[in-house]
């Protein structure tokens, strides 16, 4: 019986003539990390749109996100929920929980970031979260 | 809006700036991986060591996975450590196949060690020629 097969987008690069070079962050290149951790004070609320920003250096543009993952020691806030950015590249955007403790990962894998950014986590859901949470987040990005 | 800033950008914001370390950011991702094949005279709180090399002192392990064929034994539950932290504390029963993970972000490693692995619980012989499987992902510059 024949088959037929497709090729993907740097798979047709490298078959190419010119061949087309493969970047690094689609091919061999290395896991990087943005590791950091905050403590809620109870003054975040999402009535201004606060932000908690992450990482102490910028994930530079160019990069590809390739997952993440966000954890939380207790309930840092009933109803309320969190999404996780880099610059424009959406991490989380299924609002993480912030109800109980969790361990949550990335909704997308492989977005690539445009402008070079700090992570922020923006709060969603009414009112101000508890105090003395700690979160937790890593992200894993591909630069070189 | 207001906008708060949790530990690591706390000190990149400084003045003057307290540099993070690697294992923080942009610190490369390592894999330590290794296998153990059971021999049947494994028994309850003996110890498996993984590793040619230790993970050294600082390291933040970012990942643990243990795979490990149908060990038998009866009930096979495991706690693995590495340089003095507790990676998983007790670990699903590993009769039947499967992977058991980390529990959860762990905090940087506190001397340097092999993972050690743990058998907690072990009712009776394990089967031989079963394998665990060890992977581990670490930063540590």
């Amino acid at each position: 019986m024949a088959f037929a097969n497709y090729n993907a987008v740097s798979r047709t690069n490298a078959l190419s003539f010119p061949v087309v070079n493969v970047k690094a962050i689609d091919s061999t290149g290395n896991f990087r990390i943005c590791y950091d951790e905050y403590t809620t004070t109870g003054a975040e609320s999402d009535a201004d749109d606060s932000t908690i920003t992450f990482g102490g250096d910028i994930v530079p543009a160019g990069s590809r996100v390739c997952f993440a993952i966000i954890q939380t020691s207790g309930t840092a806030g009933i109803g309320k929920t969190a999404n996780l950015a880099v610059g424009t590249a959406d991490i989380i955007v299924g609002n993480q929980t912030l109800s109980a403790a969790a361990l949550g990962y990335s909704d997308t894998h492989g977005e690539t970031v445009d402008v070079a950014a700090f992570p922020v986590l923006t709060l969603a859901g009414s009112g101000t979260l508890a105090a003395d949470v700690l979160i937790k987040i890593v992200i894993f990005y591909v630069i070189d | 809006m207001a906008n708060f800033s949790a530990s690591a950008q706390t000190n990149t914001v400084a003045s003057p700036p307290v540099n993070s370390p690697a294992t923080s950011s942009a610190g490369r991702v390592r894999v330590f991986y290794d296998s153990y094949t059971v021999v049947a005279t494994e028994a309850a709180a003996d110890t498996i060591t993984f590793g040619a090399e230790t993970i050294p002192k600082g390291a933040r392990i970012l990942s643990a996975d243990v795979e490990h064929e149908a060990l038998g034994g009866g009930s096979v539950i495991c706690a693995l450590a590495c340089g003095g932290i507790t990676l998983i504390a007790t670990s699903v029963d590993m009769v039947t196949a499967g992977v058991d993970a980390i529990d959860g972000m762990v905090a940087v490693t506190t001397s340097a060690g092999y993972p050690i692995l743990t058998l907690s619980t072990r009712t009776s012989a394990m089967t031989a020629a079963k394998t665990i499987q060890l992977l581990i992902t670490y930063v540590i510059d």
